[in-house]
């Protein structure tokens, strides 16, 4: 049993992420992260999940970050909402930023919040100036409160609006540009969003600077018709699908080698599992190296 | 504009009707279709979280029959902030309002009120608790003039209902359970721990929380229920880490 009530100053050693393979971290694996120390190089955490005031779930992530490099990925900042932010929400994540000392955070192009209320999804954007405006000032005011650069994922969709105006891969890249935000690339919501707005997956990755590319994601999604059109739905259930590996593939060599994090939330399986999805999203990274070595002694 | 947008894709989540599907690209049946994916991942990760609050009532009730109730709730009070640990606070009132369940099963609200005081304390802040030592060296003298704070964690719940009895059970009691019950949740380190407590200990503990004196305390305790000792109530909180580590007696405060 991990004991609670520890002081809130533990300094960690800074222990940024590598550009190597990480795993989001969920409850049902604490046991073994406590125990065994599980061999990953870095590890992710859903923000909302640690904004509590105290309990065992706090001083267990205190206790595994003592080990591992670490990353806090939000999912209700709502950086997209005409509203504007909630500054209530972003001093717990600026406590969170104090007391575990991530080298990463990451937030959503997308919402959540209108009128007050807390939708729990990432909801799309019309990409239209407005919205790219409201985004790109609700960032600039993310960024100052947290003290630190944030990076911006690229969300997948369902529905597009009649009044975009501009492709998503400019929104995207233009956010980053305007902002000062890094960018976190979804390589499986750049899939799944293609698939299901019907536009070719490399016309996103050409289009990403990638020098403000901070983090690479993958996950499953699952597969679906609706009249004989294909949804894909990013449900993060399952293995990351061959399609997705490949465009991992591509994504590395053309914006070099980063930090890539297998994510999995519904249905998890054993740790094991994980690991194993981490070694491959490892052995791409690794093999973008050794080619790039081969180039190097070639020429 | 961007807030109204928001605003009509937000009331349409909860609701049912389609106002928001002029401002969509592509075909208008199949961006149905499309739409609900996001009130599917709402309801249902929203009805997860529920479940994880309410763990008893889903087992009592039933899977379909939380799902029911689940989805009337998040319609009816969606959430208002990210932090989803806090998310479900309104749920026992409005299971009072909900005649299909309390019909039936009376005793909702209240086991809901006790399961919702066990979530609170799960996040609640930790603190240290008072330990039997820390008094040891306190003049007997000076025992009733001691003011003893409840931890951050600790709730005290009297119900007119067995909820002891009900939290945790994982089968319909039949015939329909009787009898009023007072209960202590507490977590003073990882655990959070459901007690029985006598009348005569119930108020004791509410006496001291309210700002009473020991002294003042143990007469209201004794007044409630005639064989209440305070030896073994005070010993029974020490023993489980009822209280603060802080403390102070009534004469410094003067």
């Amino acid at each position: 049993m991990t004991s609670v009530g520890t002081p809130l100053t533990t300094e960690f050693e800074s222990y940024p992420v590598p550009v190597a393979a990480g795993i989001g971290l969920r409850h049902i694996h604490f046991g073994e992260f406590l125990k065994d120390q599980p061999g990953v190089a870095w590890l992710e955490v859903h923000s909302e999940n640690y904004v509590c005031p105290g309990g065992s779930r706090l001083a267990t992530l205190e206790t595994i970050r003592r080990n591992y490099p670490l990353s806090c990925h939000g999912v209700g900042l709502s950086l997209g909402s005409a509203e504007g932010l909630d500054f209530e929400h972003l001093k717990r994540l600026r406590s969170l930023v104090d007391r575990f000392q991530p080298s990463l955070v990451s937030e959503h192009m997308s919402w959540s919040t209108a009128g007050g209320v807390y939708l729990n999804d990432l909801l799309p954007l019309p990409y239209t100036e407005e919205a790219l405006d409201i985004l790109v000032r609700n960032i600039s005011q993310a960024q100052e409160a947290l003290g630190m650069q944030v990076l911006i994922e690229n969300p997948s969709s369902y529905v597009t609006f009649a009044q975009s105006t501009i492709p998503e891969w400019e929104f995207c890249a233009e956010t980053a540009r305007r902002s000062g935000c890094g960018l976190l690339l979804d390589v499986n919501n750049v899939y799944v969003s293609s698939r299901n707005h019907g536009y070719d997956p490399r016309d996103f990755l050409n289009a990403v600077p990638g020098a403000l590319v901070g983090e690479i994601h993958v996950a499953g999604h699952s597969d679906s018709e609706w009249d004989g059109h294909p949804v894909l739905i990013d449900d993060h259930g399952s293995p990351v699908k061959d399609v997705v590996w490949n465009l991992l593939d591509e994504a590395l060599e053309r914006i070099g080698p980063k930090p890539v994090l297998m994510e999995w939330d519904l249905n998890l399986p054993a740790l094991d599992v994980l690991l194993g999805e981490a070694a491959k999203a490892q052995a791409a990274l690794d093999q973008l190296v050794a080619a790039n070595k081969m180039l190097v002694n070639v020429a | 504009m961007l807030r109204d947008l928001q605003a009509a894709f937000g009331a349409e989540l909860l609701g049912s009707d389609m106002r928001v599907s002029a401002a969509l690209g592509g075909d208008r049946m199949e961006n149905a279709h499309r739409f609900g994916i996001y009130r599917n991942n709402i309801f249902a990760s929203l009805t997860g979280v529920l479940e994880a609050a309410f763990p008893t009532i889903h087992t009592l009730v039933g899977d379909e029959n939380f799902i029911v109730l689940a989805s009337r709730f998040i319609a009816e009070h969606p959430p208002q902030e990210p932090p989803l640990y806090r998310y479900g606070a309104d749920f026992a009132t409005f299971l009072e309002d909900f005649e299909l369940a309390v019909g039936e099963l009376p005793f909702l609200p209240d086991l809901a009120r006790v399961e919702w005081a066990v979530n609170e304390a799960y996040f609640e802040a930790d603190a240290e608790s008072l330990q039997p030592e820390d008094l040891a060296d306190l003049d007997p003298e000076d025992c009733g003039n001691l003011q003893l704070t409840l931890h951050p964690s600790a709730r005290l719940m009297s119900s007119g209902w067995p909820v002891w009895d009900l939290w945790g059970a994982d089968v319909l009691p039949n015939p329909s359970p009787e009898g009023a019950q007072q209960v202590l949740i507490l977590r003073p380190d990882a655990e959070v721990s459901v007690t029985l407590l006598s009348p005569g200990d119930f108020i004791f503990a509410q006496a001291l929380a309210a700002g009473m004196t020991l002294g003042a305390a143990a007469t209201a305790g004794a007044k409630a229920e005639e064989c209440f000792d305070l030896a073994t109530a005070l010993g029974g909180h020490l023993g489980r880490g009822t209280f603060r580590a802080e403390f102070t007696r009534t004469a410094e405060l003067a």
